[in-house]
């Protein structure tokens, strides 16, 4: 089963993200910020890391560029959750490494689907 | 006893992908160096992508100039065909008869 | 996929609520000439989260509103707006009104539209403020700015949702074109590096045949020998043609996450091979009817999320104004209130507990289940041997019962700090409408106590830190006259003591006017004329209902009235209350409170046929008593001389008419109890066990009893009572003598 580590510090996102993944059929791992998800990704493997940006203790990018100097997660998919309101992020996201994002709000659909355009 | 049967016989594995792409490199040069011809079994790979392909075209245009390879059993593996047509290489990867 | 979003209401509302707090206490701890960019950071975090939520889970005017307060702190964060008081003061309006929404929506009532247009108002005024300046453009325009700058059509989509209410941005110039053409011919060359990011052509690529049909070319001609190949460079480029209805745009976000990653051409498929510059404009002419069948659909699709997630936004306003519109008109104000209250009852209450509360709990139950096993092991063969091995097994079970207890109490157990967190806005707000200057400070902030402790005491702390501001606190002039600096210091701290939790709350203020206040009890009829009293039972009137020093009445503290509620409250805890204070000095108010409600180690006594039980931690000592140590006093009953100091003598038979064993103190026992260090003798006829009891409501169950905590149910079936020593205090102070059974219930067996 795809693996995916899912990191934002709202609990009510996390819910909303890993219930609808687990409908979608993948295996969930939460993570409630930036450090947190280090260090469950140093634990474990996982086929696709999706985080929140703004988080207390680590901020999602400065997340995408430790777990990119990390071997294991040197190619793993991972995608921003961004707001419209701070589009500059995406660029410094993809500057740190991340694969894509997706845009705040969204619903579950496009949830699944943006985690389509990345694993199976 | 015959010769033919001396074949090199290189499993692919699950995963043809990114991740691996580096050591599976290692394995398909390996095999090029030995100058039998090459059999590639894929039947068990599950994964895989851009990368993937692009080092099995690489081979394959090695391997069709050297030694000559094909798939173990003649056909496609499925991952391999999919992938391969998506990015419009499918022709140079259906393997010659070995 | 559809996921129902209400299941992550509950979730949302509690998140919020946290949230708002952290503004709140963020931005009372700003300080204009010198903000604190790691706090503006934090406040501005809480912000974004909520907007984040709402959007998410269709609160549409929670996220608008949250969108201003955002704007707003990420200008002041980033130093492009200046902290002054205004911007703070419009902020913390903000808070409160957004609190009010959520409290609204959560409780399904209308939305107060008169507080948010004034919120609102206020945070566009502060917006105005730069964009004057800078931009010259009313704050709305900033509203909308996103999504008109969007290029594409996932942002449109978007930003449909939150309210901007436009066409899908960025699918403008480019949708005309997309629907007379026959497709787009797409020019893709990665980037060496592409491959690296987690992209993968093949997936772009079928993502783009979900949108028609779509020719693969591969170009090779780069690809290294296989020798000097990287492996993970991506050396190959691609065109592409794909046969479509869809629009540039569409085609463009198939490609969004790459862009930078790679030069993508994308041109309109025209019959000739035809430059595509020249094609550009006039891409009308093949745009065969059949075609774009599979991308129109697509293009529906989305319409129609679009659709849903507005009417999702739509529908939940509407809905909450149509359930609560019947109340509402019939009644207004007023039953808005009381169904607030209703509703407030109804919202299940759920507590936050740390995991590894938990992993404790379950290694207890592992602990419990091995024992259980062990003794109905036991049990199956037993034979008389085996006693030892009984014994040591029900002494396991009795362990683990305890600490399972203790457990579970402690998942029950939340820091002070909740509780603390409306205070600083209290003295905030008082402070400033009074003219007064206070500094605040909070320790123990980490203290836990029990839940329902916690959230009991919040309204009586907000009661006495308001009054601390207006009637300790002195005006800045009147301080300086003092000698002391104009600007008043008031603390509150927190920390455990025995079984007890203890909140002090200083002030540095006037203190309390001993004479005066004993000048108006005297005058009420509430202490008799030559009757003395000692300092603590004078300062004690203060709770008195009624009583007041204040000459006016301020809106803060109003009449008197709530210093009595507060005692009471805090009485309905099982707590007390003690006062101390120094003229010109300060006042230090000191609550007690028992760290749980339901549970007590109790030393269990017996007075005639009836078992009572004093909390182990009241317990000083246990005596015999001494004739000679016992005397009378005039109208204060017996006392006795114990340890240098004259203690009340309680006879719990008389206060509750019973028949005791023994009337003869001489030779007797009494227990010797405190309450927050006045002592009492309490006359018992026989001292039983020490046990763990669980309290039961006596005023839930029967009703309030004077001197009665509550009672508890014994092994053996029978009811003991639990006696509240500050009750007993109190009682004992008052001098009374009298049986304080409550008038229905008459004692038939006098003899």
């Amino acid at each position: 089963m795809v693996k995916i580590l899912a990191v934002d510090d709202s609990a009510s996102m996390r819910q909303m993200v890993t219930y609808t993944l687990k409908q979608g059929g993948y295996e969930v791992t939460e993570a409630v910020d930036g450090a947190d998800a280090l260090a469950k990704a140093k634990g474990g493997q996982f086929d696709l890391v999706i985080t929140d940006v703004n988080m207390p203790k680590m901020d999602g990018i400065t997340l995408v560029r430790e777990l990119r100097a990390l071997p294991a997660f040197k190619f793993t998919p991972i995608l921003l959750l961004t707001t419209e309101s701070a589009p500059e992020k995406k660029q410094e996201g993809k500057q740190a490494g991340a694969t894509g994002w997706l845009v705040k709000p969204f619903d579950p659909d496009q949830l699944i689907n943006t985690i389509k355009k990345v694993v199976n | 006893m015959g010769s033919e049967t001396l074949d090199e016989l290189l499993d692919l594995g699950e995963q043809l992908d990114i991740t691996v792409a580096a050591a599976c490199k290692q394995r398909l040069n390996e095999a090029l160096g030995g100058g039998q011809p090459i059999e590639l079994k894929g039947d068990r790979l599950q994964r895989v992508d851009t990368a993937g392909v692009q080092l099995l075209l690489a081979f394959a245009r090695a391997a069709a100039d050297g030694p000559g390879w094909g798939w173990h059993g003649g056909e496609v593996p499925e991952a391999v065909r999919t992938a391969a047509q998506m990015l419009g290489v499918e022709r140079e990867l259906q393997g010659h008869s070995v | 996929m559809s996921v129902d979003l209400s299941q992550f209401l509950q979730t949302f509302f509690e998140e919020s609520f946290e949230g708002l707090d952290i503004m709140e206490s963020g931005l009372l701890e700003l300080d204009p000439q010198h903000p604190d960019t790691e706090v503006l950071h934090t406040v501005f975090r809480a912000a974004h989260s909520i907007k984040g939520g709402a959007g998410t889970f269709g609160l549409s005017a929670i996220s608008d509103f949250t969108h201003r307060m955002e704007t707003l702190l990420d200008r002041l964060r980033a130093g492009e707006q200046t902290v002054t008081p205004e911007v703070v003061s419009a902020l913390l309006s903000a808070v409160d009104c957004l609190r009010g929404m959520l409290e609204a929506i959560k409780a399904e009532q209308e939305l107060d539209s008169e507080a948010l247009s004034a919120a609102q108002q206020a945070l566009d005024e502060q917006l105005a403020l730069r964009d004057n300046g800078a931009k010259g453009g009313r704050p709305g325009a900033e509203q909308s700015a996103p999504a008109g700058s969007g290029g594409l059509g996932r942002r449109g989509a978007n930003a449909g949702s939150s309210g901007s209410g436009s066409a899908p941005a960025g699918a403008g110039p480019e949708a005309g074109e997309g629907e007379q053409g026959g497709g787009w011919h797409i020019r893709f060359e990665p980037e060496a590096h592409l491959l690296t990011t987690g992209n993968d052509p093949a997936r772009l690529f079928r993502a783009l045949s979900d949108l028609g049909a779509l020719t693969v070319h591969c170009e090779s001609g780069e690809l290294p020998a296989f020798e000097a190949l990287d492996p993970e460079s991506c050396c190959l480029s691609w065109d592409l043609e794909l046969v479509t209805g869809a629009t540039e745009a569409a085609v463009r976000e198939v490609f969004e996450w790459v862009e930078d990653d790679a030069v993508i051409e994308i041109t309109p498929l025209s019959g000739s091979a035809a430059p595509a510059a020249e094609d550009h404009g006039a891409a009308a002419e093949p745009a065969p009817e059949s075609a774009p069948v599979a991308a129109s659909a697509t293009a529906e699709v989305e319409e129609g999320a679009e659709a849903a997630a507005a009417a999702g936004a739509a529908a939940r306003p509407a809905a909450t104004a149509s359930s609560g519109g019947t109340a509402a008109a019939t009644k207004s104000k007023p039953a808005k209130a009381g169904a607030r209250k209703e509703a407030a009852k109804k919202s299940s209450s759920s507590i936050r507990v740390d995991t590894e509360k938990i992993d404790v709990l379950i290694d207890m139950v592992g602990e419990l289940v091995i024992t259980q096993s062990m003794l109905s092991q036991i049990g199956k063969e037993f034979s008389a041997d085996r006693l030892e091995e009984l014994q040591d097994g029900l002494a396991q079970l009795e362990r683990n019962t305890r600490e399972l207890q203790e457990s579970i109490m402690r998942i029950r157990m939340v820091p002070i700090s909740f509780a603390y967190s409306r205070l600083p806005r209290i003295v905030h707000d008082t402070s400033r409408a009074l003219g007064k200057e206070v500094e605040f400070t909070m320790e123990g902030e980490q203290t836990e106590l029990d839940k329902t402790v916690m959230e009991k005491i919040i309204d009586p702390l907000v009661h006495l830190v308001r009054n601390s501001v207006d009637h300790g606190i002195e005006d800045p002039a009147e301080r300086q006259a003092a000698g002391k600096p104009g600007k008043g210091k008031i603390s509150i701290e927190a920390y455990h003591k025995g079984g007890n939790i203890i909140i002090e709350i200083v002030d540095d203020g006037r203190g309390i006017n001993r004479d005066k206040l004993l000048g108006k009890a005297r005058a009420a009829g509430l202490v008799e004329e030559g009757e003395e009293l000692s300092d603590a039972e004078v300062y004690d009137l203060i709770f008195h209902p009624g009583l007041s020093t204040h000459d006016e009445a301020t809106e803060y503290s109003g009449r008197g009235v709530g210093m009595d509620v507060v005692k009471r409250n805090i009485r309905s805890l099982s707590g007390s209350l003690n006062v101390r204070s120094a003229p010109g000095q300060g006042t230090t108010i000191t609550i007690s409170l028992p760290l749980t409600l339901s549970i007590l180690d109790g030393q269990l006594f017996r007075v005639g046929d009836q078992t009572y039980i004093v909390p182990l931690v009241s317990v000083i000592e246990s005596l015999q008593v001494d004739g000679a140590k016992v005397s009378g006093v005039t109208g204060r009953g017996e006392v006795y001389h114990w340890r240098e100091a004259y203690v009340p003598i309680v006879r719990l038979h008389e206060l509750f008419d019973t028949e005791p064993m023994r009337h003869e103190l001489s030779g007797g026992l009494m227990v010797i109890v405190e309450d927050e260090e006045t002592y009492l003798g309490v006359f018992v006829d026989d001292l039983l066990d020490q046990q763990q009891v669980v309290i039961k409501s006596l005023e839930a169950n029967y009703l309030r009893v004077p001197g009665i905590a509550g009672a508890t149910i014994l092994g053996d079936g029978t009811v003991a009572l639990i006696l509240d020593i500050a009750g007993l205090v109190e009682m004992s102070r008052g001098g009374s003598r009298q049986p304080l059974i409550p008038e229905r219930e008459e004692s038939d067996e006098a003899a």
